[in-house]
């Protein structure tokens, strides 16, 4: 076995285990040793992925890539629903804060309006309407968990070596694969990977501006609106109509389905307002 | 840090995204809970596809990334009114109320050994200190009163 298979077998086993104690409920001895685990193994998984020096700006990427991780580990992990969608918001921060640092600011800023700003108000109000009162019982009681954490961390174990692979192209496997017995078939190296010319477009494209510096540099941030209405016009307005049907979509699917509970309720009503009303007691006046 | 490894970097930061709301959405039975790990999932992927736009400096990868955004945000409005539905039908959020959606010739799910859920303790009241001053009795009060 050569040292990454070494590293991933240990992955998916601390992984497992880890995230298999920490999706027991309550803050016992082993839900603390889980996470503990699970943060070995996260970290190295993305150990391994990082050829990279470490400073200034690594630690940085890390930072955030530790905060994404783990507020999505509590998102999944934590028991009580609002405490889920805090984290998620964590996470949802870290996750932009992670485009910001790439280059991406406009979806950034996209991910904080529409995530946070929207999505994330929208699922805390339904929460907190539809949510019974103190524990639950689903909550407390989850599906398998020791099924569901084996096939995550497996998951993501294949994912990121195959990345490895891919990215590493054929020097590396070269370097680190064995030589296949007669017989058995291996995977074929990947070719390394190159920069691309995009792929041409059917619709007339816009020439680059002539001045490449500031706002109208090439690679700006600002670019995107002309891409958005210059090459992709026709996604955004199916993108526009969509978000109309969905609108429609929502509301007709709540009007039209209120449920037996509602129903009840609206018989109740009306069997209270069809009777008539009793005459209140009267008040004994003490002399 | 070089192109390359940054791309390393946001492709496993975003498959370890994916694989945690993978676990969620099969471990959780909240219904909202599910659905934020979807989100969750969605969230890998966009990650990846900015990784990949920043390596090959094009705005294809952040083009799909706007279109995923707005399909998320239909999803959340169609999926909450659904879910807000299921609930007024079985006034809980629990999917495996949902038992009627099994395959014909499955027995219905039963919870083998369910964990005992803890009782919330009930809340402890403050105490209302006494304060302001007694006013003094008048003589007349204490010699003659009504009621002994």
């Amino acid at each position: 076995m050569n040292p990454h298979q070494i590293l991933f077998l240990t992955v998916i086993l601390l992984g497992t285990a880890g995230v298999v104690l920490m999706l027991r409920p309550g803050w016992g001895t082993l839900r603390v040793l889980g996470v503990g685990l699970s943060a070995i193994a996260f970290g190295g998984v993305l150990a391994q992925a990082s050829p990279v020096q470490l400073l200034p700006e690594g630690v940085v990427f890390y930072l955030l890539a530790a905060a994404t991780v783990g507020s999505a580990l509590a998102a999944v992990s934590l028991v009580h629903p609002l405490y889920c969608a805090v984290c998620f918001g964590l996470s949802l921060v870290g996750v932009s804060a992670l485009m910001a640092y790439a280059g991406a600011q406009f979806l950034a800023a996209g991910t904080l309006i529409v995530y946070v700003g929207a999505i994330l108000v929208v699922l805390l109000f339904v929460l907190m309407l539809a949510h019974p009162r103190g524990r639950a019982s689903y909550d407390w009681n989850r599906w398998e968990a020791f099924v569901s954490a084996a096939t995550g961390i497996v998951l993501l174990s294949m994912l990121s070596l195959l990345i490895t692979r891919t990215l590493a192209g054929a020097n590396h496997l070269a370097a680190h694969s064995q030589p296949a017995a007669p017989g058995q078939t291996t995977l074929q190296p990947v070719a390394p990977l190159a920069k691309a010319q995009p792929a041409s477009s059917p619709w007339p494209k816009v020439p680059p501006p002539k001045a490449a510096q500031g706002v109208m540099a090439p690679q700006h941030v600002a670019r995107i609106g002309q891409h958005l209405f210059g090459s992709h016009w026709l996604a955004l307005q199916a993108a526009g109509v969509l978000l109309l049907a969905a609108l429609v979509g929502a509301a007709v699917v709540l009007a039209r389905f209120p449920g037996p509970l509602l129903r009840h309720q609206q018989a109740a009503n009306l069997v209270a307002s069809s009777t008539t009303q009793t005459p209140p007691p009267q008040v004994q006046h003490n002399p | 840090m070089t192109d390359e490894a940054l791309l390393h970097q946001y492709l496993v930061v975003g498959a370890m995204l994916f694989s945690i709301g993978l676990i969620g959405f099969f471990t959780r039975r909240n219904m909202i809970l599910m659905f934020l790990s979807t989100e969750m999932m969605l969230q890998g992927v966009s990650l990846s596809l900015v990784g990949w736009s920043r390596f090959y400096d094009d705005f294809g990868g952040q083009m799909l990334v706007i279109f995923i955004l707005v399909v998320a945000a239909c999803e959340a409005a169609i999926g909450l009114a659904l879910i807000v539905v299921l609930f007024r039908h079985t006034g809980s959020l629990d999917i495996a109320l949902l038992q009627r959606l099994r395959e014909a010739n499955l027995p219905p799910w039963q919870e083998a050994n369910p964990l005992p859920v803890p009782e919330e303790p009930s809340p402890v009241w403050p105490h209302l200190a006494p304060a302001g001053i007694r006013p003094p009795e008048s003589p007349e009060a204490t010699d003659f009163r009504e009621t002994v």
